[in-house]
């Protein structure tokens, strides 16, 4: 054996980059970097010629028709009137949906009974059941909000049935052990344990409220947001179509903020 | 406020030579708070039934603090449950009495950290007395005393995530003692800790035990921790799980944890109860289950 073969090698650890950590990623301005480039660079390569400005107007284009419609007031009806059935239908079908979850998660013959029902009615888009709704609640106000209510109803039932069902048994058998029965046992273990699942249910299902806002709006409203959208393409007003996506994005970017803010402070633990 | 000021009574009322006798009144005059008797516990499993404590016999008189020791899975935490009301027994007889005239109140201490993350200390001390529907002015002055009596005082509205795990463990012991059970039940409650960690709370909650003279049962694992906490020491069979033997645990009161190890009673008692242990581990139905 060549002895003289074995060589020293060496590495040396490389300290932190004192660079890093300067810029704090967990502050808001995050949330509009990332929007704003988007908008900066639109603007650029449209000035350049290099998109079609019928289809993609400047963004510039859009903030002027954006003021037209904010100073005639037309917008607030629009955002009032969609944020209104989407506030509604979400803060509504979610908290039926985490009491029934919850109770699923709670009680097996509840599950046995209801869950099939729950599972089997979820994947129908709640769309297409608007007809149906039509027939019963009228062609008023009432049947979107039953529609988007239903559409939230079911993402919270699944989420805090599953949340519920994976509670460490220790905390379970805390809330058995001192006491805690019936509601008081669901309101001080089974929906706080639950609750960073709920929060997930939550996001999806206020992704779900707009989604089924616009669509509804499109088919049977004469206000909001998905009204205008429609209007826009029949009147072929594509900046105002535009001024109307925009809101809706906004709208959501608005209400997602609001959920994570509430989030850390009602699940401080988990974050 | 009266069972606070008594048990500050208790601590500086007693002479040593009435501790010493103790040991001895227990076993002879005190009322029975726990009798068990023919006690058996099946689990239905998928494809079986699993028998996890079967003809399990036991008295555990007023005030006395019992150890269950015992091989992983001899059924000792499944009886801690039972009598916690968490499971039921599957048949025999469990009887719960005490004299002061209350419905029996049993509170756990559990092995994993069980203070709830969602709130804070002082929240979670005052959890079983909420639940009770105690005045806010007595919840107030319970919590108040068991939080400086665990040294948590500071971290009243903190939450348990901010806490080390000997912390947590504080806020599970501050939970069960203000809540004044009339039995306290513990479930290898320093096990998941670093060793000078237990070591530190064993010695905390044999003083808050000289307070108080709760009955307490204590599973665990460790015979150090058993000797140097009880009064009488349960070794358990296993599978099924049933009492092989008990042993009385003859150290004066109040003990220390560390100065309690020099005592040759100490390694003679050792060697006892792990011969015990052993014939139990070697047993092939238990051996086969490591």
């Amino acid at each position: 054996m060549p002895t003289d073969a074995v060589k020293t090698r060496t590495i040396v650890l490389q300290p932190e980059d004192k660079r890093q950590g300067r810029f704090d990623h967990t502050s808001g301005l995050v949330y509009i970097i990332s929007p704003a480039v988007l908008l900066a660079v639109w603007q650029i390569v449209g000035l350049l010629g290099w998109i079609d400005l019928r289809f993609f107007p400047l963004p510039s284009q859009i903030a002027v028709t954006f003021y037209e419609l904010l100073v005639s007031g037309e917008w607030f009806v629009h955002v009032g009137a969609t944020l209104g059935r989407v506030l509604f239908g979400f803060i509504v079908g979610s908290a039926l949906g985490i009491v029934v979850g919850a109770l699923m998660g709670l009680v097996p013959w509840i599950r046995f009974c209801v869950y099939p029902l729950v599972a089997s009615i979820y994947p129908i888009p709640k769309i297409a059941i608007f007809p149906l709704i039509l027939l019963i609640f009228g062609l008023g106000e009432a049947s979107k909000l039953v529609t988007i209510s239903a559409s939230c109803f079911f993402f919270l039932a699944i989420s805090a049935m599953s949340g519920v069902l994976n509670i460490p048994r220790v905390y379970m058998d805390v809330g058995r052990n001192f006491g805690a029965r019936g509601l008081d046992f669901i309101w001080t273990v089974a929906i706080p344990a639950a609750l960073p699942v709920i929060f997930s249910g939550l996001k999806l299902a206020l992704g779900a409220a707009f989604l089924v806002v616009v669509s509804l709006e499109f088919i049977n409203a004469e206000s909001g947001i998905g009204w205008q959208i429609w209007r826009s393409w029949e009147l072929f007003s594509i900046r105002m179509m535009f001024v109307s996506l925009l809101t809706v994005s906004f709208l959501g970017l608005i209400l997602v903020v609001a959920l994570d803010w509430l989030e850390r402070k009602l699940v401080p633990w988990h974050l | 406020m009266a069972r606070i000021a008594d048990l500050n009574a208790a601590e500086h009322g007693a002479k040593p030579s009435e501790k010493a006798s103790q040991v001895a009144d227990i076993a002879e005059t005190r009322p029975a708070a726990i009798t068990i008797e023919n006690l058996s516990k099946v689990f239905r499993l998928r494809g079986g039934t699993f028998v996890a404590v079967e003809k399990f016999d036991l008295t555990i008189r007023e005030g006395e603090f019992i150890s269950i020791v015992g091989p992983s899975g001899c059924g000792k935490s499944t009886v801690l449950r039972i009598l916690a009301g968490l499971e039921r027994h599957s048949s025999g007889r469990v009887e719960i009495a005490v004299n002061d005239g209350s419905t029996p109140q049993l509170n756990m201490v559990f092995q994993e950290a069980s203070a709830l993350p969602w709130m804070t200390v002082g929240d979670n001390v005052a959890y079983g007395l909420r639940r009770r529907g105690v005045s806010a002015a007595e919840i107030e002055e319970k919590v108040t005393y068991w939080l400086n009596a665990t040294a948590l005082a500071r971290f009243r509205n903190a939450y348990p995530h901010q806490l080390s795990g000997g912390m947590k463990q504080r806020v599970s012991i501050a939970r069960a003692f203000a809540n004044n059970p009339s039995i306290l039940l513990m479930d290898e409650p320093f096990a998941a800790l670093d060793a000078l960690t237990k070591i530190l709370l064993q010695n905390e909650l044999l003083a808050l035990w000289e307070k108080t003279r709760k009955t307490v049962v204590y599973v665990t694992h460790s015979l150090e921790e058993a000797l140097t906490l009880s009064d009488r020491v349960v070794v358990m069979a296993a599978r099924p799980g049933t009492v092989k033997s008990v042993l009385d645990i003859p150290f004066e009161r109040p003990r220390d944890s560390v100065a309690l190890r020099a005592d040759p009673r100490y390694s003679e008692l050792y060697s006892r109860i792990w011969a015990q242990l052993q014939e139990e581990v070697m047993k092939p139905e238990v051996r086969d289950a490591h």
